[in-house]
């Protein structure tokens, strides 16, 4: 359930998860993605990175938890990934590809 | 003045006024007559008696002619103009009044006048995808360049054709993801035949802001946009084809050029190596 309130993705505390169909359809090939949401009518090219952790939002993740888990997935320590992932969390938002959830 | 029943089918936009090309008052327009194509019915129009029935005959097996009435005058089909007394011209199809297919033999733009009809039923099309683009073909198969460059390649045909290239009439092509290869979905009905004729995908190149060389996905999204019947398939189905032509078909990404270049850029596209996100056909 998306929450109408806030802009919590620009402070990083809400909980987020990945549009779907029939929403957004979407390919993944050779790591990149291509994202058309249905809604906005709009075509998204995500790069492989922010495709990685755009998927890792198959189950409602806060962009703390997304860092450790990204963090892990590219070797890095999660405090230094963590400011990507908030910027990403930010531009997935605002173009609809992650919705914002109430925490389960 | 015609009313449209509600029972009449859509009929095909009158996008701009109708060809006015020289025609005197002894030479008028015949009347229109209807096709049918998918849910859509196109009017075609012809400049003399024998045209009429040349453009009748090749396209019998699409007419409707219960919808004459209320077709609109989409395509104008001008055989042998005379361009002075005893001389005649080239053979044309205007759509609306833009000139879209020249040739100089009448067979040749009678058939280049059923496969414009077919496209403009294109975006209805369900079974592959349709893309807006325009197509040569050459030796080593079809190259696709972006639309807005047809205008200059039809001006170039008889330099394009001196080097083996035949650019296709219709702006709106049917691409096989399957099989990588360009459908022609009409000429050969004209012909008599019911067997489409395929035609393997050279290369794709498509408008960038810059001169980029394309990944798979980059292709994708670069491509996703000359779709033209991305409604009558949906999105998802349409991601899908064009993941399997960007990743078998070379497709780069060209800047703008002026219309000076569009045709030396499809020559060098359509006669040396192709290089781009695919690899199957480079």
């Amino acid at each position: 359930m998306s929450t109408s309130a806030g802009q919590s993705h620009q402070r990083g505390d809400g909980v987020f998860l990945r549009a779907a169909s029939p929403a957004v359809e979407f390919v993944h090939v050779d790591g990149e993605a291509v994202v058309y949401h249905c809604d906005t009518r709009s075509l998204h090219l995500l790069n492989a990175v922010a495709t990685t952790i755009w998927l890792m939002f198959d189950r409602p993740a806060t962009v703390a938890e997304t860092a450790e888990r990204a963090g892990g997935h590219f070797g890095v320590p999660p405090e230094s990934i963590h400011p990507d992932v908030l910027d990403l969390v930010a531009d997935l938002a605002r173009i609809k590809l992650l919705d914002e959830v109430t925490a389960p | 003045m015609t009313v449209l029943r509600h029972e009449d089918p859509p009929l095909l936009d009158q996008r701009k006024t109708p060809c006015l090309a020289r025609l005197t008052a002894r030479r008028v327009w015949q009347p229109t007559v209807a096709v049918s194509l998918g849910s859509r019915v196109v009017g075609i129009r012809a400049n003399s008696v024998e045209a009429a029935q040349a453009v009748d005959e090749i396209l019998a097996d699409f007419r409707v002619p219960q919808h004459d009435p209320v077709a609109r005058p989409n395509f104008s089909v001008e055989l042998g103009a005379p361009i002075a007394p005893g001389r005649h011209g080239l053979n044309l199809v205007y759509r609306d009044h833009v000139v879209v297919a020249r040739r100089r033999e009448p067979a040749a733009v009678l058939r280049d006048l059923v496969e414009l009809v077919h496209a403009t039923a294109l975006d209805q099309h369900t079974e592959q995808v349709a893309v807006r683009a325009s197509a040569v073909v050459g030796d080593s198969g079809v190259t696709l360049v972006p639309p807005e460059w047809h205008t200059q390649l039809l001006l170039a045909q008889t330099r394009l054709a001196a080097d083996g290239l035949e650019v296709l009439a219709p702006r709106v092509h049917v691409l096989d993801e399957r099989t990588l290869e360009l459908v022609r979905l009409a000429s050969d009905k004209a012909r008599g035949a019911h067997e489409d004729r395929r035609i393997g995908i050279r290369s794709w190149a498509v408008t960038m802001r810059s001169d980029t060389a394309l990944t798979v996905a980059g292709a994708v999204h670069a491509a996703f946009h000359s779709v033209a019947n991305t409604t009558a398939r949906g999105p998802a189905p349409t991601l899908r084809s064009l993941v399997e032509v960007c990743a078998g078909v070379p497709v780069v990404g060209l800047a703008a050029r002026p219309k000076a270049a569009h045709t030396s850029t499809t020559r060098e596209l359509a006669l040396t190596d192709g290089r781009g996100s695919g690899g199957k056909a480079s």
